[in-house]
């Protein structure tokens, strides 16, 4: 049942077992797994069904470092940012559990194989018609084409599929309708999570419409799931109880914000003299018996181990003829490279070659001063807004440069040259840094409440009744899209919260 | 009056300079030894666009043509070259020099392309024979 917020009595307190405060991704993902419980459930939207400008602006806030389109990068509807994301999945690698601590990079509480089944069943959730993320043989026997082998295993094919990409408010609306026990409402805006007055137990949620009314949840469970600026936000917000904000005991909260740094164009170029070395799922994302793939080079775990570096995933984006000036390309030097390159080959082949543009997403540095604090400013409901303060770092770009690098090495192996469109040793230029809309780490996962904001169960520490959903939960991400790992963790939440909680 | 001197000429100035140093016999030697290594390059000025860029891009200036004949010469022997001329022995010499290059981590950089030093050698050779400089 959905219910607009707009219409309900002023000062009106509804009871109910699990609130989810937010509908994207985590938050329809957590009302299915809970449909059909004992439970009733309250399922709080900012928006309605569709975007409307007015509560689109309550996503407004401040950046510095970089300046950061806080308001573009997510969308305040029922669905919330799978509406516009862009469908890539893939799950995070085992090793980006383990974390480095040569790179800051800490381990998560829990494992690969704790989420594994949550992921098969993410998989399904994004509509990506399986899960053979990790099985080279799997896509060769499927497509007819062998990934590649790169000499020394410094990179190493990584798949990702493709999501059709899935608007969870559309696919799912009707089925969270007519969950009998959930009550979705919507335009309806989460101003405060108030604790008792120890700060150990949710009590209640203030809540306003634009319209002007004002209502309260009352849950015995309550789970924030607003994505990774607002989890923070609305933490920090909640501070009529402790002045630093709930779960921030530690100043922790808003703090190890991660984005992945995806610069603008291509950051390097293959040129091969062989266009068919390459096989064509790197190079397009082809439907193989309805699913949609792509293959991508990523660093093999020994090479990270080895060289204390961040991860990377490198994706050829477009080919082009030699020389072709209208995608970029060198008329007086790329013919000539691709004709030096079959000369010194060991079989003559013919004339011709490919040049690719590489892209690429890179594995961010976790640091405590890229955070999401509050700015005096504030929205049109009188909530402080949001201020990012971000930067990538440098280590992160020469561990971009040195990836590079290492694609470089191993194509040039086999009669192919790189072009590494980064210079060595620089910091980054504004130009250089865009990236994925992706908001991880600033209620990260810890067992030790100096070192996260929440606990293995997504809980926060010291809030008996409190949990997070959402990207604001990794403490480090790899170099992949989040929605998959957001959707896994989600589904693995309700899991515990069915297993443990349902009784109490 | 400043005189501009072009880096072309500069590098044509030293190969001369260079030339006349050599005994006359080491001079034929070397230009039969350059047009034997370049025999593998079918499209001789398309190689030498890379050769020129990377020799004008250069720090410190770009190889002596001389010697360059010399060090190629050098590598392929390391790789067991007898002094044949066959163009497939000499692509298989040059394919092994080159992944060799690139496991040591031996590379240069050609307008940001990262090459093996065999292979910008090479072209650089590929330069100087089409520009004279031999």
């Amino acid at each position: 049942m959905f219910i607009d917020g707009r219409t309900i009595a002023g000062q009106s307190a509804i009871e109910t077992d699990v609130a989810i405060i937010g509908a994207g991704a985590a938050g329809i993902t957590l009302a299915r797994e809970l449909a059909g419980t004992s439970w009733r459930v309250a399922l709080i939207e900012s928006g309605n069904f569709d975007l409307d400008d007015d509560t689109q602006a309550l996503y407004d806030g401040e950046s510095g470092a970089v300046d950061y389109p806080l308001a573009e990068s997510r969308l305040r509807y029922f669905g919330g940012t799978t509406n516009h994301w862009g469908g890539w999945c893939r799950p995070l690698m085992p090793i980006d559990f383990e974390g480095r601590p040569a790179l800051g990079i800490p381990a998560w509480p829990i494992g690969r194989a704790d989420l594994d089944p949550h992921y098969r069943r993410a998989a399904d959730a994004c509509q990506l018609n399986s899960a053979d993320f990790d099985d080279p043989a799997t896509w060769q026997s499927r497509t007819g084409k062998p990934a590649l082998e790169l000499p020394d295993d410094d990179l190493v094919t990584r798949f990702f599929l493709y999501s059709p990409p899935t608007r969870f408010g559309e696919t799912y609306r009707d089925q969270v309708d007519k969950a009998s026990n959930v009550t979705t409402y919507l335009n309806s805006n989460v101003l405060e999570i108030v604790p008792n007055a120890e700060g150990e137990q949710v009590e209640r949620l203030t809540i306003a419409t634009l319209a002007g009314n004002r209502f309260e949840i009352r849950p015995r469970i309550c789970i924030l799931a607003t994505g990774g600026i607002e989890n923070a936000r609305l933490l920090l917000a909640s501070d009529s109880v402790q002045s630093s904000g709930l779960g921030n005991g530690h100043d922790l909260v808003g703090r190890y914000f991660m984005e992945h740094v995806t610069p603008p164009g291509q950051v390097a170029a293959i040129a091969a003299t062989d266009e068919t070395v390459i096989p064509f799922y790197y190079v397009h994302t082809p439907n193989i018996g309805n699913v949609a793939m792509r293959a991508v080079f990523m660093p093999s775990d020994d090479y990270l181990r080895r060289e204390n570096r961040f991860s990377a995933s490198l994706s050829i984006y477009e080919a082009h003829a030699p020389g072709d000036k209208s995608k970029g390309g060198d008329p007086k030097l790329e013919p000539g490279l691709l004709e030096m390159l079959r000369s010194m080959g060991a079989a003559k082949g013919p004339a011709g070659g490919m040049i690719y543009g590489v892209a690429c997403a890179t594995e961010p540095q976790p640091l405590a001063d890229n955070r999401v604090t509050l700015s005096a400013a504030r929205d049109a409901l009188s909530m402080r807004k949001p201020r990012l303060t971000w930067r990538p770092t440098q280590a992160e770009r020469d561990s971009l440069y040195q990836n590079l690098m290492s694609l470089a090495r191993s194509f040039g192996r086999w009669h192919c040259a790189v072009q590494v469109a980064i210079p060595n040793q620089a910091d980054w230029q504004d130009a250089e840094i865009g990236w994925g809309n992706h908001h991880m780490g600033t209620t990260r996962m810890s067992t030790d409440p100096t070192q996260g904001v929440v606990d293995a169960d997504c809980k926060v520490h010291g809030i008996a009744n409190l949990y997070i959903a959402g990207s604001s939960v990794f403490p480090s991400c790899g170099p992949v899209n989040p929605t998959l790992t957001i959707v896994a963790l989600a589904m693995r939440l309700a899991d515990h919260l069915k297993t443990n909680r349902m009784q109490g | 009056m400043t005189r501009h001197i072009s880096r072309r000429a500069a590098i044509a100035g030293l190969a001369a300079a260079l030339a006349l140093q050599l005994p006359h016999h080491a001079m034929a030697g070397t230009s039969e030894l350059s047009e034997t290594l370049l025999s593998v390059v079918d499209d001789r000025r398309a190689a030498a666009a890379i050769g020129e860029f990377w020799i004008q891009h250069k720090r410190g200036g770009g190889p002596n043509p001389a010697s360059l004949v010399n060090n190629l010469a050098d590598m392929l022997h390391a790789q067991g070259w007898s002094g044949s001329s066959d163009p497939a022995e000499l692509r298989r010499l040059f394919d092994a020099a080159a992944r060799a290059d690139y496991q040591r981590g031996e590379t240069v950089t050609v307008a940001g392309w990262q090459l093996a030093r065999s292979q910008a050698n090479l072209c650089a050779l590929a330069y100087f024979s089409t520009a004279g400089l031999l």
